[in-house]
């Protein structure tokens, strides 16, 4: 597993393997960013995230984007280029997970009985690798 | 489902033998994540939606039947993600099936994965002969949530402008409107961690709503359930209950819902 210090080119050709999906197909239309429910929410949103991926490179232990994407799957689906921001974002989630970052500790969370489990299995789903 | 919103489940099933559909639950099911896979990194999180595959192809074969329908959206988006997998992505498919190959016999297909909706939606003529219309002239806003309609190669309906939620509400003889938020997320699981996430989209769906001069939400998701409810004084309900209730099935619907109900038939 490739560690936390990508090239852009190391992690475009992590997210074509893993996604089949090209990020320099990106035209930067901002369409994403216009359909994404978080992004205001977000410190890079998912164009700039995209550009940021096509670019320079990302800092994965300091990037918040990927921990508050919902992977509701709209700009998946939206985007005119099939560059996917969602499955990017997934991507980088996933490495960040597997080399080590952590999103929250658990013991931080509001858990009591009366919490639903559908709740702590998508939380669940999406901060483990 | 099961532990949290037995009441959807219970008036499911209600419904389901009220249309004269025989369901038997699949003997051993496994929790589906939530999630599917979304990427070549995670395929291992199709395992536990295979392995349910599996088990109720085996167990179909012995029933005759040809179905897998669950009232979970969250359920039905990975199983349905699962089962187009051999296809979809069939590399990741072997190297599951691969994985599997010593507890079960691979799933290979056969099966259709159906959500609650799907089924309701194909039955409108019968439904509307349960209802009577017990309903009419309540206006309902459907909320859909994501998990039934994105991605797109598994949305129960188009995903830019569903309909099927409003022809179900139109069979029940009441009156669907339309807002511009009906499919936007309301923040999902970061009810736990990031709570204004959840505040701010829900306030926003909940503002949508009150302009559509809506009576009463309907939602099929228990998670938009939870989080509306949370956060806006809205009336929602689940979809299933208020079918059930319009069906005339009172006894497998929530007391909650009943009231809810009860409070805007005495308004209209």
């Amino acid at each position: 597993m490739a560690g936390l210090r990508l090239t852009p080119r190391e992690l475009r050709e992590l997210i074509r393997e893993y996604t089949g999906r090209e990020v320099t197909a990106c035209m930067q239309c901002g369409l994403c960013t216009a359909v994404c429910p978080v992004a205001s929410f977000m410190d890079l949103h998912p164009a700039a995230l995209v550009r940021a991926v096509q670019l320079g490179g990302v800092e994965l232990p300091k990037l918040r984007s990927i921990w508050i994407c919902v992977s509701c799957m709209t700009c998946v689906d939206k985007c005119p280029r099939d560059v996917a921001p969602g499955l990017v974002v997934e991507t980088l989630r996933q490495l960040a997970l597997k080399n080590g970052v952590e999103p929250r500790a658990y013991s931080q969370l509001p858990i009591d009985e009366t919490t639903p489990s559908i709740l702590l299995v998508t939380y669940s789903r999406k901060s483990t690798g | 489902m099961k532990r949290d919103f037995s009441e959807v489940e219970r008036s499911s099933l209600a419904l389901l033998a009220a249309l004269g559909y025989r369901v038997v639950e699949i003997s051993s099911w496994y929790c589906c994540g939530g999630f599917p896979g979304a990427t070549a990194l995670e395929h291992v999180k199709y395992v536990s939606s295979l392995r349910t595959l599996s088990v109720a192809y085996r167990q179909s074969r012995e029933l005759g039947a040809d179905s897998v329908v669950t009232s979970c959206p969250f359920c039905y988006n990975t199983l349905r993600q699962a089962e187009q997998l051999p296809v979809s992505r069939p590399g990741e498919y072997v190297r599951v099936a691969d994985y599997l190959r010593d507890e079960l016999e691979p799933y290979r297909g056969g099966l259709r994965v159906l959500h609650l909706v799907e089924v309701i939606s194909a039955r409108l003529s019968d439904v509307a002969k349960l209802a009577e219309g017990r309903l009419r002239g309540v206006r309902v806003a459907a909320y859909y949530g994501c998990m039934l309609l994105r991605p797109r190669a598994v949305a129960v309906d188009n995903p830019d402008n569903p309909q099927v939620i409003e022809r179900i509400v139109e069979a029940l003889g009441a009156v669907p409107v339309r807002y511009p938020y009906r499919t936007y997320c309301c923040g999902s699981f970061h009810v736990l961690a990031e709570p204004a996430i959840v505040r701010g989209n829900t306030e926003r769906i909940a503002r949508s709503i009150a302009s559509s001069g809506a009576d009463i939400v309907v939602t099929p998701c228990p998670l938009c359930l939870y989080n509306l409810r949370r956060y806006t004084n809205l009336k929602v309900v689940h979809l299933s209950e208020l079918v059930a209730y319009a069906a005339n099935l009172r006894e497998a619907v929530s007391p909650e819902t009943l009231k809810v109900v009860a409070s805007l038939r005495g308004e209209t």
